[in-house]
């Protein structure tokens, strides 16, 4: 160990005016009075050579940077210098005399004091591990010296409350998916069963995934950074690890694009219940007004096209587009945060008012024909059985991945607005569980137990096939005509609580690419956001366009169901392996306002990992037969026949007649050519982004040098 | 309803809201610390 006392021998002692006496403080002066008046001899030069070298790198300033933890892990007397770096962050930010000392050069200096000043023997060691270390170091690419950070701390963005904040996180996760999606997984997959593999992934997969998300988005924060690329990049010193970060803004984009569209039309269906469309018996045609005839007149469906360019459904987008892009452009606490404080309680009080209405119809009142709970029945009946189907746990995962929005970028964008010492463990919990409130409770009874009233069990049970989305948009509009003068206020109440949950998580969308915009091109925040709104128009038009031949359906599957897999697989493996439990755990624990169950760590780095990976292979290779018969049949011999629905399947286009881009006899384009463009489209915006990321770091290599 | 659809229901909600309620009323009630520990300007060791 390089004992301290090798670095006071030609110290002088200078006392700090006006602060405690440190030794530290001390030897630090005395170091760097020595480097500035003693560079004549060789050893000097070489002192004043690693002191320029440093304040290029900027890199003594940052103690909690991975090069550190390397050099205390492997050289003992390097980790005397780490330390005395370390207490020099800590040092006052003065230099005693009334000068300000920018950081960064305290260290520099006592750091190549170090190589001067050190044994004999050991300094050449010293100063040869430096050298080395620097050569074989990840790139440095934080060119903003520290003093500029500082000044920037204080003037960034930050959430003006805790429960802003918490709200605006819980309304990203809360979107569609709660009310349209999740009664209808829980009734096919084995109703109140469902509820055991859900809310064991929720607590082995879905929290693990929220306090990840939040470590890894306020740790990225600390630098300056509010999207994922620039987040990965601090997390180890590989330089590839930014490139995993594109996941982090393309699924957002991709998302955005057609989630944008989903969102205009509970704009419309709410406008539309206003002005009782729904409620007129007949159209100016005299023909008999249904909800789905509404919606395929709505989208431009028409039989045997594969385009549609609908007039009116692309203004509702165009005005969805500039509600998001007016609120983006206020930014984070103006903007993203008022819309949550204001519209989540709204979202809560609509849901809550619509579950009362719904579960109080009573048999033979009106044209109910049963009772809703036994609609409630169908959903909450246990099927125990069930929980022995690999299926059902693949449909749970999935569902808490879609529920709670992790895998996006979103999570970790908005967790970078918060403090370093400020909690993220409550935060994180809070909003879990008030996503959770609103899906299971909210979200589970709503639509079935109306459409059960109305329509009857057996309608609404079909072949099988629920479907939450046509629940919603086809069968909910129409039935709320029963209810008489609340009809048009409860088509208000169950449209607007879909905009507020899909206008929430758009928000979400958008905070990421803004903030890549902001942090990586210096782009101010309102022409971030104008861009990210072409961007989305732009992509959005083409789902638009080639929504009946398949595109809208593409985009969903890559961005919304794929990509987001993946990207949580990574994150996760980079946040227990490379960066590291040990600090990973710091990360989550610290400032947290809550006991953090230490199992958690284990369930961080070891199941929550494989849980993903699971899940992933499921994805890919999910079996036409069901699971237990499709592994039986291999070890059978008789191969593994992937379903139409996999990842593998949807590659080859499984399940399709004949594979052709253009119809033999009409000569036409077919839907295969649409989804193999979709795909081409998708990957890229893909590269796109990649190239982007590359462009920035490329950028800020150049400012340094 | 059947009797263990009841039991689940029960049961699943009791645990949802009890869990929703008490995380948010410690939200709501613990105070956000400061950005800074002692609350002054942030220093490096806040970045």
């Amino acid at each position: 160990m390089l004992r301290l006392s090798c670095f006071q021998r030609n110290a002088t002692s200078i006392p700090r005016a006006g602060a405690k006496a440190t030794p530290f403080s001390e030897k630090f002066r005395a170091q760097r009075v020595q480097a500035a008046t003693r560079p004549a001899t060789l050893a000097g030069r070489v002192a004043k050579k690693c002191l320029l070298l440093r304040r290029r790198l900027d890199l003594a300033a940052e103690p909690w940077n991975p090069y550190w933890t390397k050099v205390q892990d492997s050289a003992p007397c390097e980790a005397e210098i780490l330390r005395i770096v370390q207490d020099d962050n800590h040092f006052v930010q003065n230099d005693g005399q009334g000068g300000a000392v920018p950081h960064g050069v305290r260290p520099a200096v006592r750091l190549a004091g170090q190589c001067y000043n050190g044994h004999l023997i050991l300094r050449p060691l010293i100063f040869c591990r430096f050298c080395l270390s620097l050569l074989v170091m990840k790139e440095p690419i934080d060119n903003t010296a520290v003093t500029d950070r500082v000044a920037l701390a204080g003037t960034r963005e930050h959430w003006a409350t805790r429960i802003g904040l918490v709200l605006a996180m819980a309304g990203n996760a809360i979107g569609l998916g709660n009310f349209l999606r999740f009664p209808a997984q829980a009734a096919q997959n084995g109703g109140g069963a469902f509820l055991i593999p859900y809310l064991i992934s929720f607590l082995l997969m879905g929290i693990p995934l929220l306090w990840v998300e939040w470590a890894i988005g306020r740790y990225g924060g600390m630098y300056g950074h509010h999207s994922a690329p620039g987040m990965l990049d601090k997390m180890g010193r590989y330089r590839w690890l930014k490139y995993i970060g594109v996941f982090g803004i393309f699924t957002n984009i991709g998302i955005a694009a057609f989630y944008c569209y989903v969102e205009s039309w509970t704009l419309a269906y709410a406008w539309h219940s206003l002005v009782g469309t729904f409620q007129a018996a007949t159209t100016a045609a005299g023909e008999p007004v249904t909800a789905q005839k509404f919606f395929m007149s709505f989208t431009g469906h028409r039989e045997g096209s594969l385009f549609a360019l609908p007039g009116e459904a692309l203004v509702f987008f165009l005005i969805t587009l500039v509600i998001n892009v007016s609120i983006l452009g206020r930014g984070v606490s103006g903007g993203i945060e008022k819309v949550a404080r204001i519209g989540m309680p709204i979202l809560f009080l609509f849901a809550i008012v619509l579950v009362i209405a719904g579960l109080s119809l009573q048999p033979g009142h009106g044209n109910v024909v049963e009772s809703p709970w036994n609609g409630l029945n169908f959903i909450w009946q246990p099927d125990l059985s069930g929980l022995s189907n690999p299926t059902i746990w693949l449909a749970a995962a999935g569902q808490i991945f879609f529920t709670l929005s992790v895998g996006i970028g979103c999570v970790q964008a908005y967790a970078s607005y918060v403090g370093r010492r400020q909690d993220i463990a409550l935060n994180a919990m809070s909003a879990g569980w008030l996503n959770a409130f609103a899906e299971i409770i909210l979200g589970g009874s709503l639509i079935i137990p109306i459409a059960t009233a109305y329509l009857g069990l057996a309608m609404v049970r079909g072949d099988g096939d629920i479907s939450g989305f046509a629940l919603g948009f086809f069968t909910l509009p129409q039935l709320f005509n029963n209810w008489g003068w609340f009809a048009p206020i409860a088509g208000i109440m169950w449209f607007g609580l879909l905009f507020i949950a899909a206008l929430t998580s758009t928000l979400a969308m958008g905070q990421p690419v803004l903030a890549f915009l902001e942090d990586e091109f210096g782009v101010a925040r309102k022409h971030a956001a104008l861009i990210f709104g072409t961007i989305t128009l732009g992509l959005g038009f083409f789902c638009v366009w080639l929504m009946p031949g398949g595109a809208f359906d593409e985009f969903d599957f890559w961005t919304g169901t794929f990509a987001l897999v993946v990207f949580a697989l990574a994150e996760i493996i980079i946040f227990a392996w490379i960066f590291g439990m040990k600090r990973g755990w710091e990360e989550i624990t610290r400032g947290a306002d809550i006991a953090v169950p230490r199992v958690f760590r284990f369930i961080i780095q070891y199941v929550t990992p494989l849980f993903i990976l699971v899940v992933f292979i499921g994805a890919m290779f999910k079996p036409e037969a069901p699971w237990g018969e499709a592994i039986s049949g291999l070890f059978a011999g008789q191969g593994w026949s992937v379903a139409s629905d996999s990842v593998v399947g949807r590659i080859m286009h499984k399940g399709a007649d004949a594979y052709h881009w253009f119809d033999p006899v009409t000569g036409r384009g077919t839907t295969h050519l649409v989804q193999d463009l979709t795909r081409l489209l998708l990957s890229a915006v893909f590269v796109a982004c990649g190239v982007m990321v590359w462009y920035a770091w490329r950028r800020r290599g150049r400012a340094q040098s | 309803m059947t009797s263990s659809a009841w039991i689940m229901l029960i049961c699943v909600w009791s645990i949802v809201a009890a869990l929703a309620g008490y995380f948010l009323w410690r939200v709501l009630t613990t105070p956000q610390k400061p950005d800074n520990e002692s609350g002054d300007a942030p220093g490096p060791a806040d970045l």
